[in-house]
């Protein structure tokens, strides 16, 4: 069983939703990352990505780019986000990639997407997109050009190489 | 002590169950002859697929990567290296489980490289010996896509029509067009009506994680129930730990291990057939003793193809979300022209958008959307309105890339695992250059407002292309002197080895390879069907 962090669990899961609200946070149409729980899957799947300590390995970095974020105002908390990104660049990008795959898998959220006026389904099947894709229409999607060549097994000819100084090696070995 | 009492000798033992592997498997089988085949994987249900769950889009980063290293399961191996991102799928079909089956096929010219330019060796057969391959391949395994392409030989209408090429493909059309460059709607292993009983694709946009309609070809769906009904006998988890000999030099079967058991068992056959792909294949060679490897190329000249990227985006909602992830090919650049500064070519293979968790990952060019206050704003600019252009080409064969064993990293089952060495030769950089530069020009041509290019080079310098794509490590030859197998896949010093996989290739070509690797299994399939009463007994492998 992994440790939580050094700032016991109830500090650490304030934190995990504070930094994820530094990545995504509300606005007039999509919900804030915490409000769609996307802390709670960046605690499991982190763990999964980078193993058992990967939550203290974030707390400590929190930690020293200018945390923990509960003591910032917004904007101390976006520099000490920018600080983790650069100094901890595997860490955060772990971190990003599994906030952003967790916040657009909320259905809250494809209720924004599609509130934008995007057919939107939560996943590729069943549904598909049948319906809105149509089929091929040789008259308007046919290509109308006549470009396109190709050279024929009699027609292969040598090149010259000479202008290619650094590729005058053989094949083989 | 391995057990060998229990196991009827077979006629054919192939090895491997994906994509070449099942189709010797058909032809083998529907001949009459006994065919066991050797899968270290399992079978793959649909609904084990993530198009259905919520969570479809991570399970792409973890157990449906297509990444061995990043999916660690016990029936994959582990790949030891640090120049090869490799990519593919263990278990029945093979990475047809897992690929997006864009179908092109080599251009006459890919076989005659030798002649061209004398840095890679012509094939031993050209494209108009493996033309009726190609042909039967698209009927037995359900393509789509439109002839009267001018940028390659004529050939038959495809089986189904192409899929629809909707906005996106109209944009990227619009500019080909403005720049005078060929374009054409992408061959695809995907039926874009139903077919041979499997249903039309329905856009659904999930193709990076295999097909579970099996509307893309996927070969436990598509090829696999027909080799069961002809006979085959297809045993999972069934890992090859060895190729065995007899005292005469000839392969008398595989050894493996059950997996579920933990028992070894020894299939013995008159013919062993290995396709196990370009890594998988000289990595059993190697593992058993060197076999067939007097010339010492097994395991050398592997090929991924050069890869340059870059998405793109437009003004335009083009719902590009939805929809097979393949668009257009462009050939415009595909033949060898010197004033370029590099011998052989590359294609642009374009494709379609994302859905939302994948987009603001940078599906392409690896660049993440912006985090924080801008990110709504990003989306909102960029959802639905992007797509993307890979310009892939072919790389020279180079001995020192190469498939070799490890000396720490183990299997699951205590086997060297694969060492992988691959490097760029100049004359590829120079090609990934000037397609870069291309690729802008594409970008400037649809109108883009913003576009990421993607080199795949590391910060450090080394190159690190997503690796589908793994060709050339038992290179066919006219000669035993610097290739592995003759024209007919038969391996010089062994006359009863077929090697039917990708690393039979000779040249990597500027397409995607899939289409061509079973055309040529399918080809050597039937040789060695037509030949067997001959073949099964040979003592000296075929020159012609």
């Amino acid at each position: 069983m992994s440790k939580v962090s050094t700032i016991g669990p109830p500090a650490a899961a304030t934190e995990l939703a504070l930094l994820v609200d530094a990545l995504l946070p509300g606005d007039e149409l999509f919900p804030a990352a915490s409000a769609v729980g996307v802390q709670a899957l960046l605690a499991s799947r982190l763990e999964l990505l980078r193993g058992a300590s990967a939550l203290d390995e974030l707390a400590r970095a929190i930690a020293d780019a200018g945390g923990p974020l509960g003591v910032l105002d917004e904007a101390g908390r976006r520099v000490a986000v920018a600080k983790l990104q650069r100094q901890y660049a595997a860490l955060f990008d772990d971190v990003l990639r599994v906030a952003y795959l967790a916040y657009y898998e909320s259905a809250i959220v494809q209720g924004a997407i599609r509130a934008l006026g995007f057919t939107y389904h939560a996943h590729p099947l069943p549904d598909g997109y049948g319906d809105q894709i149509g089929r091929f229409d040789p008259a308007r999607d046919a290509p109308a050009h006549r470009r396109g060549s190709y050279v024929s097994t009699e027609g292969v000819q040598r090149v010259s190489l000479d202008g290619l100084s650094l590729l005058g090696e053989r094949y083989g070995r | 002590m391995a057990d060998s009492t229990k196991l009827e000798h077979a006629d054919v033992v192939v090895i491997g169950s994906g994509a070449s592997g099942a189709l010797t498997s058909l032809v083998l089988g529907g001949a009459g002859l006994k065919v066991v085949c050797l899968e270290q994987g399992g079978w793959t249900a649909p609904e084990d697929h993530p198009h259905f769950a919520a969570d479809w889009e991570w399970q792409r980063q973890v157990k449906w990567s297509p990444n061995n290293n990043h999916r660690a399961s016990s029936f994959d191996f582990p790949v030891e290296s640090t120049t090869s991102n490799i990519l593919m799928w263990n278990g029945v079909g093979g990475s047809t489980n897992i690929y997006t089956a864009l179908w092109p096929r080599y251009r006459p010219s890919d076989f005659r490289k030798g002649t061209e330019h004398g840095l890679a060796p012509d094939w031993p057969l050209a494209y108009e010996d493996l033309a009726p391959s190609y042909n039967a391949i698209d009927r037995i395994v359900g393509t789509c896509g439109l002839s009267g392409d001018l940028a390659l030989p004529p050939r038959p209408d495809y089986p189904t029509p192409p899929l629809p090429l909707r906005p996106v493909g109209r944009r990227l059309a619009r500019g080909f067009d403005r720049l005078g460059w060929h374009w054409w709607p992408m061959p695809a292993g995907v039926v874009s009506e139903d077919y041979d009983g499997r249903p039309a694709c329905t856009g659904c946009n999930g193709c990076v994680s295999g097909c579970p309609i099996g509307a893309m070809s996927k070969f436990s769906l598509s090829v696999w129930p027909k080799a069961l009904r002809a006979g085959v006998e297809l045993r999972t988890h069934a890992r090859v730990e060895r190729i065995e000999r007899d005292p005469s030099g000839s392969a008398k079967g595989a050894l493996y291990r059950d997996r579920l058991t933990g028992a070894e068992h020894l299939q013995m056959a008159d013919v062993v057939v290995v396709a196990c792909n370009g890594v998988g294949t000289p990595r059993l060679l190697l593992l058993s003793d060197n076999l067939a490897n007097s010339s010492d190329q097994v395991g050398r000249n592997l090929m991924h193809h050069t890869l340059a990227a870059c998405e793109m985006w437009v003004d335009e909602n083009l719902e590009s979300h939805m929809g097979f992830v393949g668009g257009l090919i462009s050939a415009e650049f595909a033949e060898t022209d010197v004033s370029r500064g590099f011998v052989n070519g590359f294609n642009f293979n374009c494709t379609a958008g994302t859905h939302a968790g994948a987009q603001v990952l940078g599906p392409l060019s690896g660049v993440r959307a912006p985090w924080g206050r801008q990110h709504h704003a990003w989306f909102r600019r960029h959802f639905g309105h992007g797509f993307g252009a890979f310009a892939i080409g072919d790389d020279l064969p180079q001995p020192t890339n190469r498939v070799t064993l490890s000396a720490t990293l183990k299997d699951a089952d205590g086997l060297a695992a694969p060492h992988i060495e691959y490097r760029p030769h100049e004359n590829d950089r120079r090609m990934m250059r000037f397609a870069l530069d291309r690729l802008k020009d594409l970008a400037t041509a649809v109108d883009a407002f913003d576009y990421r290019l993607h080199d795949y080079f590391s910060p450090e310098g080394v190159y690190q292309t997503p690796a589908w794509h793994l060709l050339g490590t038992c290179r066919m030859g006219s000669r035993p002197e610097d290739s592995v197998i003759n024209r007919w896949h038969q391996s010089w010093d062994v006359p009863n080895l077929y090697i039917v996989d990708g690393s039979a290739m000779v040249t990597g070509g500027v397409v995607n390879p899939t289409a061509t690797i079973c055309a040529l299994a399918l080809r050597a399939a039937e040789h060695l069907r037509d030949n067997f009463r001959e073949l099964r007994s040979a003592t000296k492998s075929d020159p012609g």
